[in-house]
């Protein structure tokens, strides 16, 4: 093995972990990329969930299969500020399709509301919080699915914006709901961790609704 | 070039490929995600569509009854079943199939009556203006423009004819929600011949001449046909089985205090005299639903012309009932002149006329009644309303489920 020989094998090493590097940090940017776009992949399901969860309940607000039970539907919401809201409603006993998904007849009440994000620390994204959904007087329960923000707002007949909270639900026929959905996590260090907004994927709804139908019905 | 240069070109071409799967799938599933929900989003517009599509038609026709059947929409196909239900209720089912999935929107519907209202007000009456301190306890109607001055108060669902003008602050309360656009017109003439019909198959019917009636606190009736007459008292369940006491061409005095059910009429089937309603006296329920929310004492009160309330000297006047003028309204008598006081109507107003109630004065010079009207709660239901007391002619939604 002459010395030409030993120069060839240190430039094929030297070309050789080169090109090792370059597979190297291209599978790093690749797992980044992947873990990231799975992430907002998680984030958007996690908002899906939530909206629909609330756009279901939502549209039985009032509602009642004895409906002698809301005499008066403007009575229907108990409570509503920025991030809370309780109303009667009557909820389902069986799956969509079957009798029970008519309910009962009892009248029920849903609360939503979300925690604080003192609550919320088993994750290392300081916004997110707790969503509360309660059934009656049951015990709250939070579920944590990246909520980050819960925004209800509330318009009257005339479309003019109603105090938080507002002081007499009976006059609430519009509302606004507003979800963000969060990352639990921030995505490794080829995000951008200057700007602290960046760095959790976020997704968000928005919703503009008549509150619900047997609000107006009577 | 050799086969290690070969072996790195697929170790690559792999990576890639593996990774560009990944990406791929990734990508899928989110678009899989969005688009969900964006079927299932679709799903309830189509099956919301179909119970309004039925909604609307059985608005236009009380006996149509066909629903539709496979009826294509945007994509998806909608089933709507129109099914009667006990005590005249209409469950309307629409069902819609949209990619493979299928939703149901469930509607019950009832006939509405003018009884739901707390306040009426006909074309004639829409020249009135609600005012800062005005509270209207219940639904209301006006078949013209709604005109308000300040902050009145609507306690249930307003509705009116023409849109709403509102002056000075511009701030009036609808507890109830707004919506313009309604037309409620009060049903024709003849319409009124079923509670003469229901009086003379199986109450008291009368047809010109007077009819005085005071009730009495223990179930009973005193009646008479003229003034100088001696009362009979009988049982309301004798003298009016049905509860449904009615006067045409003629004029009706009643007070009392009422232990029961019933439906006066006071009507004016043809002609241009009778018609009239003449309040003498306090005519209240036995058991004061303000009170007593179950009291089962209901009374309904539907004239041709005026409800008059008479002149007794008395200066707090009280009467309870549903109170329905197709033609007029509710007038009191020596307005002007009376002593101050309250006209309290705890039901419900229905007229095409507003009249003036007290001189407009204020302190020592004030003359006549301040109108204090309250809702009574119980007329939202159906079955705590008057009996043939005259139909809006329309269905209401009761309940919605979607």
């Amino acid at each position: 093995m002459g010395s030409q020989t030993i120069l060839d094998l240190i430039a094929s090493t030297m070309v050789f972990g080169g090109l090792l590097l370059m597979a190297l940090r291209l599978n790093i940017g690749n797992t980044e990329n992947l873990q990231s776009y799975r992430m907002d992949l998680v984030v958007q399901e996690n908002l899906v969930e939530v909206s629909q969860l609330l756009e279901d309940d939502f549209k039985r607000m009032g509602y009642c299969l004895d409906a002698s039970k809301i005499p008066n539907p403007s009575m229907t919401i108990r409570y509503a500020d920025s991030i809370k809201i309780k109303f009667l409603t009557d909820l389902p006993t069986g799956q969509e399709g079957t009798t029970g998904w008519r309910g009962d007849g009892a009248l029920d009440s849903i609360t939503y509301y979300v925690g604080p994000t003192s609550e919320a620390t088993d994750t290392p994204n300081p916004n997110d919080r707790k969503l509360y959904r309660v059934e009656n007087n049951a015990t709250p329960y939070g579920v944590n699915l990246g909520v980050t923000t819960f925004d209800l707002q509330f318009y009257d007949a005339l479309r003019n914006k109603l105090p938080s909270p507002v002081p007499d639900p009976r006059l609430i026929q519009y509302m606004q709901i507003t979800i963000e959905v969060q990352n639990y996590a921030k995505i490794g260090g080829q995000m951008n961790t200057a700007a602290f907004d960046t760095v959790y994927q976020s997704a968000f709804w928005r919703q503009v609704r008549i509150v619900a139908k047997n609000l107006r019905n009577r | 070039m050799g086969r290690t240069s070969i072996y790195m070109v697929i170790g690559f071409s792999t990576i890639f490929l593996m990774s560009g799967k990944n990406m791929s799938s990734v990508g899928t599933e989110s678009l899989t995600n969005a688009i969900s929900y964006y079927e299932h989003s679709q799903l309830n517009a189509i099956a919301v569509t179909g119970a309004n599509l039925a909604c609307t038609a059985l608005f236009s026709n009380n006996a149509w009854r066909e629903g539709f059947d496979d009826m294509s929409f945007n994509g998806g196909h909608i089933d709507v079943d129109v099914t009667d239900l006990t005590g005249n209720l209409v469950k309307i089912v629409s069902t819609a199939t949209y990619m493979g999935r299928e939703k149901e929107v469930v509607v019950i519907m009832r006939p509405s009556t003018f009884a739901k209202f707390a306040f009426y007000g006909g074309t004639n009456a829409s020249a009135a203006m609600w005012e800062t301190g005005d509270t209207v306890g219940g639904p209301s109607h006006t078949q013209g423009k709604l005109k308000t001055f300040g902050s009145p108060v609507f306690m249930g669902k307003a509705t009116s004819l023409s849109g709403l003008t509102m002056t000075g602050t511009k701030n009036p309360q609808f507890l109830g929600g707004f919506e313009s656009g309604v037309s409620i017109p009060m049903p024709p003439l003849t319409s009124y011949n079923a509670i003469y019909g229901a009086g003379a198959s199986g109450g008291y019917a009368q047809t010109g001449g007077n009819l005085y009636l005071k009730f009495n606190a223990d179930g009973t009736v005193s009646w008479k046909t003229a003034a100088a007459a001696a009362y009979t008292t009988q049982s309301l369940s004798t003298f009016a089985p049905n509860g449904v006491i009615a006067l045409d061409k003629g004029s009706l005095f009643v007070e009392g205090t009422l232990n029961g059910r019933v439906t006066l009429a006071s009507l004016r089937s043809a002609g241009t005299t009778g018609g009239t309603v003449r309040i003498t006296n306090n005519l209240v329920y036995a058991s004061n639903p303000l009170t007593n929310p179950a009291s089962d004492d209901i009374l309904g009160v539907v004239s041709y012309g005026d409800f008059t309330i008479a002149d007794n000297g008395a200066t707090e006047f009280n009467a309870q009932g549903s109170f329905y003028s197709y033609k007029g309204g509710l007038q009191v008598e020596n307005f002007n002149s009376r002593p101050a006081g309250n006209l309290r109507l705890l039901g419900g107003m229905m007229v095409e006329y507003l009249y003036a109630t007290s001189n407009g004065a204020t302190g020592t010079s004030r003359r006549g009644y301040n109108l204090k009207t309250q809702f009574d709660e119980r007329m939202a239901e159906a079955a705590n309303q008057p009996d043939y007391f005259p139909s809006t002619s329309a269905f209401e939604i009761l309940s919605w489920l979607e």
